[in-house]
């Protein structure tokens, strides 16, 4: 008797302890989803990417250590071909440099004559990508610069080219940044050209869309996409990227509008965290006059001219956003995490 | 009892590491392997029992915390799926590589699926053909290909003790 009481007892070990796991298990799932942002789970998670960013960056290193010993052997072992072929390319990157260099100085000048007050003055913190998500499901990179370098939620990451996505969570010596095309990422954008709103958002294919823009809206390729700074989550007039495709969808009343994005969010190393727009009186001015605080704060995220080119919209059109655009733009800042409550952004829209 | 736990310990440790430090520099195309799931599901063939549900329990703790996740949400599908896959091996195996295959891709899909049907519930994702198409499918091939690799070895090292355990477990199928 005493026999079969303790094999009954083995037997009903394994499941009773994975109903009681299980049961935790939810009771976690429900705490994380009905919390907010600096919840206590969230907190712990927060932390233990703080942990696992040393980790990463030894990772890292290795990969990189493991793609130059890749390199080498490529290069002791390249045959005239290849030679042939990289010395045509570096003929190609000379003629691309020097036509940049002519944009860049058509750019400086172009620049000197619009109005100074207008353009912004973009104070920044200096970081290198140390880590990037464990996880497939979400397009996420660690920072190494935190709170002790005045680093916060909520602020916009922007590489060499353009805005790449924005800190989720900071801890004192790193911070986790969602990119753009992730699919939990929402920015609040207006097209260059014509002043129309919508919002940018990521997407598990990797690709950018365009949407909630409004009906009356007109949008082509290659028009620039820049932040609008309504929701409060980002500041105004940075680039985002441009149209590549509008595709009108039959039975549906909106196109399906993607965006290439300006950076390239899979492959920088070094990016800026801008923590301040140092001259918020200009933005404000902006906000009304509209074109020349988008124009300058684009051409000081990209050295493109493309941010030359939408002088022609009137200062109504930048001015005006209806309620629903305004809401939207809201909720993409909300969708994009705690940006929004923490307020960073908007104080200096 | 604790020298028999050591290697599911260093194995977890192991495979701890190789999540945070390797997968997301191996990734192809954002799909990258889930270390953890494949050292769970190959605890569950090769070791079942009460400790294989602690392990998957803290496995997928560690996942979620470490990754951007909801938390509890992988702990919930590894104990699920663990089970799951503890039961079917002990009826199918048959001593060949094709049992740890077969449940190694329904396990792994299965597991990316549900996990995409909880971000999905939790408003974390938007699209069900995207989240199969972008990452369920791949990252289950992925995990697939690397529980290929890592069953042998762990198994070598794991299963020592297979047979008692299997039959304190899984009575009823034996």
């Amino acid at each position: 008797m005493a026999l079969k009481f303790h094999d009954n007892a083995a037997i009903l070990r394994g499941p009773l302890v994975a109903v009681i796991l299980l049961v935790v298990s939810l009771a976690l799932v429900t705490a994380y989803a009905r919390e907010g942002e600096g919840g206590p789970v969230h907190t712990v998670q927060n932390a233990f990417s703080a942990i696992a960013a040393p980790v990463g960056m030894a990772g890292s290193s290795v990969a990189a250590a493991g793609d130059s010993v890749g390199t080498a052997i490529e290069d002791l072992t390249a045959d005239a071909s290849t030679l042939s072929g990289l010395r045509e390319q570096n003929g190609q990157l000379r003629g691309l440099v020097g036509q940049l260099e002519e944009y860049r100085q058509e750019a400086q000048r172009l620049q000197g004559l619009l109005d100074i007050e207008d353009q912004y003055a973009l104070t920044s913190v200096a970081a290198r990508v140390v880590g990037r998500s464990s996880d497939s499901w979400n397009d996420v990179v660690t920072l190494d610069k935190g709170t002790a370098d005045g680093i916060s939620a909520g602020l916009p990451v922007m590489s060499g080219t353009g805005l790449v996505g924005q800190v989720i969570s900071a801890t004192p010596h790193t911070c986790d940044v969602r990119l753009l095309t992730d699919q939990q990422s929402g920015i609040a954008v207006l097209v260059q050209s014509s002043r129309a709103e919508g919002i940018v958002r990521g997407s598990l294919e990797g690709l950018l869309y365009l949407e909630d823009l409004q009906s009356t809206a007109e949008v082509k390729v290659g028009d620039v996409i820049v932040t609008s700074g309504l929701g409060g989550s980002f500041f105004r007039g940075i680039i985002v990227g441009e149209v590549v495709s509008v595709e009108q969808q039959a039975g549906d009343t909106s196109p399906v509008i993607v965006v290439s994005p300006n950076a390239d969010a899979s492959s920088f190393e070094e990016v800026l965290v801008v923590t301040a727009v140092g001259n918020a009186g200009a933005a404000d001015e902006g906000a009304t006059s509209g074109e020349h605080a988008n124009d300058s704060a684009s051409s000081s995220g990209s050295s493109s001219s493309s941010s030359g080119s939408s002088t022609s919209s009137s200062s109504d059109e930048s001015g005006e956003s209806d309620s629903n655009s305004d809401s939207d733009a809201a909720h993409a800042g909300s969708s994009s995490d705690e940006a929004s409550s923490d307020g960073e952004g908007g104080d200096s829209q | 009892m604790r020298s028999a736990l050591l290697p599911v310990i260093v194995g977890a440790v192991i495979v701890t590491l190789l999540q945070i430090a390797l997968a997301p520099n191996i990734a192809l195309f954002s799909a990258m392997p889930n270390f953890m799931v494949v050292y769970v599901l190959i605890v569950a063939m090769v070791r079942p029992g009460a400790s294989l549900y602690v392990l998957a329990f803290v496995l997928g703790l560690l996942y979620d915390l470490f990754g951007y996740g909801p938390v509890g949400a992988m702990p919930f599908l590894l104990i699920l799926l663990s089970f799951i896959v503890s039961r079917a091996f002990a009826l199918l195996n048959n001593d060949t590589v094709f049992v740890p295959l077969a449940l190694f891709v329904a396990a792994d899909f299965l597991l990316e699926l549900l996990y995409a049907a909880f971000l999905l519930g939790l408003g974390m994702a938007d699209s069900v053909v995207d989240a199969l198409i972008y990452r369920a499918l791949p990252c289950a091939l992925y995990s697939t290909v690397a529980g290929l690799v890592l069953y042998p070895i762990a198994r070598h090292f794991l299963a020592t003790e297979v047979i008692s355990d299997v039959h304190t477990a899984t009575p009823r199928f034996r």
